[in-house]
C-alpha cells in the first residue's frame, strides 16, 4: 500500500459467552456437537407467549469485561428488540441492546510488537445469538440450539490502520475473555466472530472519513482477519485508482479463493425498527453493586502483567508476552519469581521467564521444588577427564568428515555436531565449555 | 341431586365436594349445554373432552371446576389458535402459566373460546372461525376480543371463563354479554404461554356471573412468575377474604368519561351512583385526561407491539406463513411498523410513551383524593352483527373508555348495573390503582349483595335455562 | 382508483404502504394496498391529536419502571426444555432433528 492512502477500519467483533444457561431461558447455552433442537424451549424457539428473562450471570460478564477494556460501565442500561425476517432468528427480531447499552466508551492498550498503543472502542452490548443454518442440496436445515445463546457486540472506532493493529488487538480481546473466564473465544468455533468496516481515504484528507465503508463478515480465524483486511484493502485501491469510489456493501469472506464476494442483502435490512422491549424491566447498578461484581470476578490483566513483567522484574518483552498468552502460565510464572524471592535462589526473572517458556522448569503443585531442581540442573557438571579424554578421540577418529569440515572452513558448525556426539558418548556427564575447548585443541 | 344451573364456581365447588356430584358428570352437563346451545352462540374454537382432562389434580381450590379459556392462552396437547389461520393447528407442547396455575387447582377446561383475530378488536368479526353471537340477542355482537368467553358464561355454557384483556377484552364483552370481567393489573396475573398482543398492556383476567368467583380465579391466576420479568412480587392477597369486610369508598365520577355514552348508559350510571350513595359512599367529581388522548398513546403503542410479536409467526417452526394473516392483524402490523421506522419513531412512538406518563400521572393524581373510579365500560350496549363495518376504527371506538386503564397498567372491573330500552346489559367500570383489586372486587361485592347486579344476571340466565 | 380529494390521503403515500409491507414480509393485493393507505391515513391523522399535548417536561416511559434489575439465576433447573420430538412437533417439515426451509440466500 502507497501513502497516498490511509487504511480506517472500524471493528465489530462478537464473542460469545460461555455462561451455563442461554441468555433469556433456561436453557442448556452449551450446543458444540450436541443433537440439533435438543435445547429449546417456547422462549428460544420464539412460540407464542414465550417471554424473555435475563441471565444474571450474562449481564455481570459483560459488565466484568467492559470494565476490563477500559470502558465506562452504564448503571443503567435496558434491552430493545431489533427486526429483520431471517429464518435463524425465532422471534423475527433479536433482544439487543439500542441507545442504552451495558458498556459505554472507553480505551483499551494493547502491544503491537512491543509498542503500546491505545484503540478506542464505542461500546459494548449483551444479545441473543441465532440459530444455525446448514445449506443442503435445496434446502436449509435449521437448528436452534445456538439461538438465545449470549453474545457480546463489541463496537470499536474507526481507528485501525494496519491488519497487524487488528490482530493484536483482537488478540487482545480474546486473551482478556480467556483471563476473565467468560468466553472460550475460539473463532475457529465461531465463539468469537469479527465484522471489520473497511475503507480508504487520502491520507491528505485526514482526519476526515471516507465517503463509504464496506462490511466483511464470515471471517473465522486471526489468520483470515488479516488477509481479508488485506485483500479488500487491495480491491478497493485499485478501485481508487481507476478513479471510481468502492460501493457501500457488505461481502463475505471466502476461505477457498482467498477473496471477499459481494453478500446479497435483504432490503429494509437498514431499518430494524428498534425499541425498548417490554418484556425485560430496565437495569439499575449502583456503585456498590458494581464494586461487588469487579472485586468478584477482576483478575490481573495481561498487559498489566506484561508492565510488570518488563518494568519491574527486567524480563525481555517477547518473553513477557509469551508468558501471559495463557493465564495459568502467567501465574505459575509469577509463583515462580515468589518461591525465588522467599526460598533466597538468587535467579533472575528473565532466567525463570526463558527457563520456563523452554520447558527447563516442570509445572508443578510446588513452584519451589521445581526452582530448585531447575536450578541444580543448570549448576556446573563435574567432568570425568579421563573418560572425556578418550571419547574426544574416538569421535574425532570416527568423524572424519565432520573435522575435515571444520578445519577447511566448509562448516564452521561441524564442531556442535562433533560436541552432540561427544555430550551424547558421556551422557551429557561433561561440562560443555571444556568439552568444546578440548575438541578445538585436538582438531 | 341440587340444581346446577346458574351456579358459579364457589358454589359448584361446594357440591362437588358434597360429593353431589362427580367431576366428570359436572363436566358432562357443560358439554350437553354446548352440544344444545353452540349452534347459536357459537363460543367455541376447540372444546375439549373428558379424556383430556383426566389427569387433572384431585385436590385444589378448583378440583373438578369446569372453566372455559380464551383460545390466547397455550394449553399443552390443546390446539390453540388465537383465531388464526396462521395457527390453524398449532398444538402446543406447552402450558400457560395462568392456565397452569388453574391445572394445578384442578381446574378442568371445557374449551378453547373463540375471539379477535390475535384480541384484535371488539365483536369477534376478525375470527377466522366465524361470529360468536350475544346470548341476550343473537343478532347482535357479544364484544370483543374475549368473545367467547364472555358468551359461554352469559348462555351458561360454562360457568365461568378466563380472557385476555390488552385494551378492553375482558371488561368490554362482560360487559355487552351481562356478565362480570376484571382486568387486573399490568404484571399481576403472568403473560408467559399467552401469544402476546400488546406486552406492555396484556393482562389476562377471569370472567364470570359471580364477584367470588372472580375472586377465587384471580388468586389462583395472580402473582409472580420466574418466567415473566414484569409480574408485580408483591404477595398475592385474600381476595375472597377481603371481599366480605364490607368497606366504604370514596368514588370519582369522571364527566370526559360519562359523556361519551348513550344517555341510557349516563342514567343507569346515575342511578347506580345514588344507590352507592345510600350505601354510604361518598361520590366525588374528578377530571381525567380526555381518553381521546389515551386512545391515540394506545394505538401506537398497542400496534408497534402488535407489528413486533406477530413477528414470530413466519412459517418455519410451527405457524403457517404470513400471508395468512387477516386483514386486522395486517392493518395494525403495518401500522406499528410505520410508528416504529426510521424518522417516526421521535413522533409516533416516543411521543406516545410520553402521553402514557402523563395518563398515569393524570390517575395518581386522581386517586390520591379518591379510591375507585366509575365509568362506564362501553359507550354503547351490544351493537347489531354488521355494524363492524361501518367503523373503520371499530375496536378503540368501543374500547375508547377502557384503553385508559390499560395505558396506565391499573386494574379495571365491568360489573353489569342494569338493562337499556333494547333490553341490553349496561356495563359499569370500576377502576383502581395499581394492584387494588381487592378494592375493586369489595365494591363488586357489595353491589351485588344491595343490588343483585339489578337483576341482570339472573334475568340472563332465565334466557337461557 | 379513488381521487386524492381528502387530506387524510396525503398522510401516507403508496410507496410508504409498500415499503411497510414489505418491511413485516407481508404481501398485498393492489385492492389492499389502497384500501390500507386509506386507513392507515385515517388512523394516522386521528392519532396526531398526540401534539396536542404538551409532554416537554415529560420522560417517556420506555420499560415497566416499578420493576427493575429482573434476572435469573445463570445454570437454573429447565423443566421447560424441549425434546427434540416436542421442539419439532409442530413444524412443517423437518429431517434428522433440523427444521427444513427452502434454501436461503446469504444474508
Amino acid at each position: 500500500m502507497s501513502n497516498k492512502y490511509t487504511p480506517i477500519i472500524g471493528l465489530e467483533i462478537h464473542i460469545e459467552l460461555n455462561t451455563k444457561s442461554k441468555m433469556f431461558c433456561q436453557c442448556p447455552a452449551d450446543y458444540f456437537g450436541q443433537e440439533p433442537n435438543t435445547h429449546t424451549c417456547p422462549v428460544c424457539l420464539g412460540m407464542p407467549g414465550g417471554l424473555p428473562v435475563p441471565n444474571e450471570e450474562a449481564i455481570r460478564r459483560t459488565i466484568l469485561f467492559g470494565k476490563a477494556i477500559g470502558c465506562k460501565i452504564n448503571k443503567r442500561f435496558k434491552f430493545d428488540r431489533k427486526h429483520y425476517f431471517y429464518p435463524d432468528l425465532p422471534k423475527g427480531y433479536q433482544i439487543s441492546q439500542y441507545d442504552e447499552p451495558i458498556v459505554g466508551n472507553g480505551n483499551l492498550e494493547v502491544y503491537v510488537n512491543g509498542e503500546k498503543k491505545s484503540f478506542a472502542i464505542t461500546r459494548v452490548h449483551l444479545e441473543e445469538d441465532t440459530g444455525k443454518l446448514t445449506h443442503k442440496g435445496g434446502e436449509s436445515l435449521i437448528d436452534y440450539n445456538r439461538g438465545g445463546v449470549p453474545l457480546m457486540e463489541i463496537v470499536t472506532e474507526p481507528v485501525f490502520h494496519t491488519s497487524e493493529d487488528v490482530k493484536a488487538f483482537l488478540e487482545e480481546l480474546q486473551l482478556i475473555a480467556r483471563y476473565l473466564g467468560i468466553a472460550n473465544a475460539d473463532m475457529e468455533k465461531g465463539d468469537m466472530r469479527l465484522e471489520p468496516n473497511i475503507s480508504l481515504q487520502l491520507t491528505e484528507k485526514l482526519p476526515e472519513l471516507p465517503e463509504y465503508k464496506v462490511e466483511v463478515k464470515n471471517i473465522n480465524s486471526f489468520k483470515f482477519a488479516q488477509k481479508a483486511i488485506e485483500y479488500e484493502l487491495k480491491r478497493q485501491e485499485e478501485i481508487l485508482e481507476r478513479g471510481e469510489v468502492p460501493p457501500q456493501e457488505t461481502r463475505g469472506w471466502d476461505a477457498n479463493t482467498k477473496t471477499t464476494v459481494p453478500q446479497r442483502l435483504k432490503e429494509n435490512a437498514n431499518d430494524y425498527r428498534y425499541f425498548p422491549d417490554a418484556d425485560i424491566p430496565v437495569f439499575e447498578y449502583t456503585d456498590e453493586q458494581l464494586q461487588e461484581i469487579y472485586d468478584e470476578g477482576m483478575v490481573r490483566l495481561p498487559h498489566e502483567r506484561i508492565g510488570t513483567y518488563v518494568d519491574e522484574w527486567g524480563v525481555k518483552y517477547v518473553d513477557a508476552v509469551t508468558l501471559v498468552k495463557s493465564k495459568d502460565t502467567a501465574e505459575y510464572f509469577e509463583d515462580l519469581v515468589s518461591a525465588n524471592k522467599t526460598a533466597g535462589l538468587d535467579l533472575k526473572p528473565q532466567q525463570i521467564a526463558a527457563a520456563l517458556l523452554n520447558k527447563k522448569i516442570k509445572i508443578s503443585d510446588d513452584p519451589t521444588k521445581a526452582l530448585k531442581e531447575f536450578k541444580e540442573s543448570t549448576a556446573p557438571v563435574e567432568t570425568d577427564m579421563d573418560k572425556l579424554s578418550s571419547v574426544v578421540d574416538t569421535v574425532l577418529r570416527e568423524n572424519q568428515k565432520a573435522v575435515d569440515d571444520f578445519k577447511s572452513g566448509k562448516n564452521p558448525n561441524a564442531i556442535m555436531y562433533l560436541m552432540g556426539q561427544v555430550m551424547r558418548a558421556m551422557k551429557g556427564q561433561a561440562d560443555a565449555n571444556i568439552v568444546k575447548r578440548l575438541l578445538e585443541e585436538r582438531i | 341431586m341440587a340444581e346446577i344451573y346458574g351456579k358459579g364456581i364457589v358454589a359448584l365447588k361446594q357440591m362437588l365436594d358434597n360429593k353431589e356430584i362427580s367431576p366428570t358428570e359436572l363436566f358432562q352437563y357443560f358439554e350437553k349445554r354446548a352440544d344444545e346451545h353452540e349452534g347459536k352462540i357459537h363460543s367455541y374454537i376447540t372444546r375439549a373432552s373428558v379424556d383430556y382432562n383426566a389427569d387433572r389434580p384431585t385436590e385444589g381450590k378448583l378440583a373438578g371446576i369446569p372453566i372455559a379459556v380464551k383460545d390466547i392462552f397455550c394449553t399443552k396437547d390443546l390446539r390453540t389458535t388465537a383465531a388464526s389461520k396462521v395457527l390453524d393447528e398449532f398444538i402446543p407442547k406447552y402450558e400457560s402459566t395462568a392456565t397452569a396455575r388453574l391445572i394445578a387447582e384442578g381446574a378442568w377446561f371445557t374449551g378453547k373460546t373463540n375471539m379477535d383475530a390475535w384480541a384484535h378488536g371488539a365483536s369477534s368479526e376478525t375470527s377466522a372461525y366465524g361470529l360468536t353471537y350475544n346470548p341476550w340477542d343473537l343478532d347482535r355482537y357479544p364484544g370483543g376480543s374475549s368473545s367467547g368467553s364472555a358468551s359461554v358464561v352469559s348462555a351458561y355454557v360454562a360457568p365461568a371463563s378466563i380472557g385476555t384483556d390488552t385494551g378492553g377484552s375482558i371488561r368490554h364483552p362482560a360487559s355487552w354479554c351481562g356478565i362480570l370481567g376484571l382486568k387486573p393489573t399490568h404484571g399481576r396475573v403472568s403473560r408467559y404461554g399467552v401469544a402476546a398482543m400488546g406486552s406492555s398492556l396484556d393482562s389476562p383476567g377471569p370472567m364470570g356471573l359471580y364477584t367470588e368467583d372472580l375472586a377465587l380465579l384471580l388468586e389462583v391466576m395472580a402473582g409472580k412468575d420466574e418466567y415473566d420479568a414484569t409480574t408485580s412480587p408483591s404477595p398475592v392477597p385474600n381476595y375472597t377474604a377481603d371481599m366480605q369486610t364490607k368497606r366504604t369508598f370514596t368514588l370519582g365520577i369522571a364527566k370526559e368519561y360519562i359523556d361519551d355514552a348513550t344517555p341510557d348508559i349516563q342514567k343507569r350510571i346515575m342511578e347506580t351512583v345514588e344507590i352507592l350513595k345510600k350505601m354510604g359512599h361518598t361520590i366525588k367529581e374528578v377530571s381525567l385526561l380526555d381518553p381521546k388522548y389515551a386512545i391515540s398513546a394506545y394505538t401506537i403503542i398497542n400496534r408497534a407491539e402488535v407489528s413486533s410479536n406477530l413477528a414470530r409467526l413466519h412459517g418455519v417452526r410451527y405457524s403457517n406463513p404470513r400471508n395468512m394473516f387477516g386483514e386486522e392483524a395486517k392493518r395494525r402490523s403495518m401500522l406499528g411498523a410505520y410508528a416504529l421506522s426510521h424518522g417516526y419513531y421521535d413522533e409516533y412512538y416516543k411521543k406516545a410513551q410520553k402521553v402514557r406518563q402523563l395518563i398515569k400521572q393524570s390517575f395518581a393524581d386522581t386517586f390520591q383524593s379518591i379510591d375507585l373510579i366509575l365509568a362506564p365500560t362501553a359507550p354503547v350496549t351490544a351493537l347489531e352483527v354488521g355494524s363492524f363495518e361501518k367503523y373503520p376504527f371499530f375496536g378503540e371506538m368501543m374500547d375508547r373508555l377502557n384503553e385508559p386503564a390499560s395505558v396506565a397498567g391499573i386494574p379495571a372491573m365491568s360489573v353489569p348495573i342494569g338493562l337499556d330500552g333494547d333490553n341490553l346489559p349496561v356495563g359499569m367500570q370500576i377502576i383502581g390503582p395499581a394492584l387494588h383489586e381487592s378494592d375493586l372486587l369489595n365494591l363488586s361485592y357489595q353491589l351485588e349483595q344491595e343490588t343483585d347486579f339489578f337483576g341482570v344476571i339472573k334475568q340472563g340466565l332465565e334466557n337461557w335455562k | 382508483m379513488k381521487k386524492q380529494a381528502d387530506n387524510h390521503m396525503n398522510s401516507i403515500t403508496t410507496e410508504e404502504v409498500l415499503r411497510l409491507a414489505s418491511m413485516i414480509r407481508i404481501e398485498l393485493s393492489d385492492d389492499e394496498v389502497e384500501k390500507l393507505r386509506e386507513q392507515l391515513g385515517e388512523t394516522i391523522d386521528y392519532i396526531r391529536n398526540l401534539s396536542e399535548l404538551d409532554t416537554s417536561n415529560v420522560e417517556a416511559e420506555m420499560t415497566k419502571t416499578e420493576l427493575k434489575n429482573i434476572s435469573f439465576r445463570d445454570g437454573a433447573p429447565s423443566p421447560r426444555t424441549f425434546s427434540q420430538e416436542d421442539a419439532l412437533a409442530n413444524a412443517h417439515k423437518t429431517k434428522d432433528g433440523f427444521f427444513v426451509v427452502p434454501k436461503i440466500l446469504d444474508k
